[in-house]
């Protein structure tokens, strides 16, 4: 096929009127980057696209939306919550999540308070080594006070500790809670939808019947 | 919502798709209300048959959600890639059925729809949408009959050139030459239309 031949073939080719072969040889012209051929492949592909524009329009039946909804729903109840950590920004609707913090930054400070305490313990050890090196034996009643405090500090630690983790527990449960709610949320706004396609029908189907200005709430 | 909508189906955002591939519930909702009454139209026009629109529709729809389909900006507009998809898959499931019969929409069709359809009247909702429409309907009442017939057949019905000269009694480069001629006075009368967009 000249070039002449190929540009001709181009509306021919968006409205998939060319045979197999004829479409093979375009498309493999369009891959070898000629410019010309392209920018006019891109301008009737709009054309194409535009087309149906022209048709009358028919809206699709209520009923249609509400049972793709239904049909996807076992995915959409599975998805969000498996999504939401990678999500970059906050959606409509998805801020709620954000009250709560996720799981991975808690589970960081619960960290840090046993690196703290660890920290604590070995500051503690090196004054008690430091202590007896400079002073020897000779103070025992100092060596018993800071051993003391060091058990005290220990012990308010471990109470932070079950705290925290009282916490963290509380939060787990109530951003499960209100997870649970929005997911009931959303079957609630589908089945709302469902509900409306269903008297969308009854008023078709009245006003097949020749009922006149029947109101259904 | 669906039928007060004021979105226009040629004016989706690229960011809605992406939405609706993150998993966003109320994006989906939007994308279908801006986009179903043009897909079922052409689903309708090119099947004849309102349960097979509406089984290719929700395939599309689904297939969307659960991601089969993916959406990039190199495939031009959404409401572009969303048409090009939603014909392609109406255009399959004409081929499967074999013999070329298709059933045409009956009165009684017509008034399942209720009071839907005649609220809309055949009208967009928006006043892009309905701009678009005027103009490509007035474009395209411009082309002489042949080439009307040959650009329909070929695009809403998938026949091949021989198979529209067949049907047509013509010869097979005539009917080539029409969708050819046709398609460039299409594509002279939305010149100016996307210029004016592009500006915009």
């Amino acid at each position: 096929m000249t070039h002449e031949a190929l540009e001709r073939a181009v509306p021919l080719y968006v409205v998939g009127a060319l045979e197999r072969a004829e479409r093979q040889t375009l498309e493999a012209h369009l891959l070898s980057g000629c410019v010309p051929c392209h920018t006019a492949f891109k301008e009737y592909q709009s054309v194409a696209v535009t087309l149906p524009f022209g048709l009358a329009i028919t809206p699709p039946p209520r009923a249609l939306k509400g049972k793709i909804l239904a049909a996807r729903m076992p995915v959409s109840a599975i998805e969000p919550t498996a999504q939401s950590p990678a999500k970059p920004s906050l959606e409509p609707g998805e801020w709620m999540n954000h009250l709560f913090p996720p799981s991975s930054p808690s589970a960081i400070s619960f960290d840090w308070v046993l690196g703290l305490v660890f920290l604590a313990v070995l500051i503690i050890l090196a004054a008690l080594s430091w202590n007896a090196s400079t002073q020897g034996n000779g103070d025992t009643e100092k060596l018993a006070e800071l051993q003391a405090q060091a058990e005290t500090a220990g012990t308010k630690l471990t109470t932070l500790q079950k705290q925290l983790s009282e916490r963290e527990e509380s939060l787990t449960q109530a951003r499960e809670e209100l997870q649970r709610r929005m997911a009931e949320l959303a079957e609630l706004r589908d089945q709302l939808i469902q509900r409306e396609a269903e008297v969308d029908d009854l008023k078709a189907q009245l006003a097949q019947r020749g009922g006149r200005s029947v109101r259904i709430p | 919502m669906d039928i007060s909508s004021p979105h226009a189906a040629s004016t989706i955002d690229p960011k809605l798709v992406t939405r609706v591939v993150k998993g966003e519930q109320l994006a989906f909702h939007q994308l279908y209300d801006q986009s179903s009454p043009i897909l079922y139209s052409m689903a309708l026009r090119i099947l004849g048959s309102r349960e097979e629109a509406e089984e290719v529709l929700q395939g599309v729809y689904l297939d969307i959600w659960k991601k089969v389909v993916r959406y990039d900006l190199g495939r031009g507009t959404p409401i572009a890639w969303l048409i090009t998809l939603t014909r392609s898959r109406a255009i399959d499931r004409l081929r499967t059925r074999g013999p070329r019969v298709r059933r045409q929409i009956t009165p009684i069709d017509d008034a399942q729809t209720g009071q839907i359809a005649e609220r809309n009247a055949g009208q967009f909702e928006s006043q892009a949408d309905q701009a678009l429409q005027n103009l490509i309907r007035e474009a395209f009442a411009n082309l002489p009959q042949p080439q009307q017939q040959a650009i329909e057949l070929s695009y809403y019905e998938g026949l091949s050139p021989l198979e529209i000269a067949t049907r047509l009694d013509q010869q097979v480069d005539a009917v080539k030459t029409h969708i050819g001629r046709g398609m460039s006075k299409l594509r002279e009368s939305l010149q100016l239309y996307w210029e004016q967009d592009e500006s915009a």
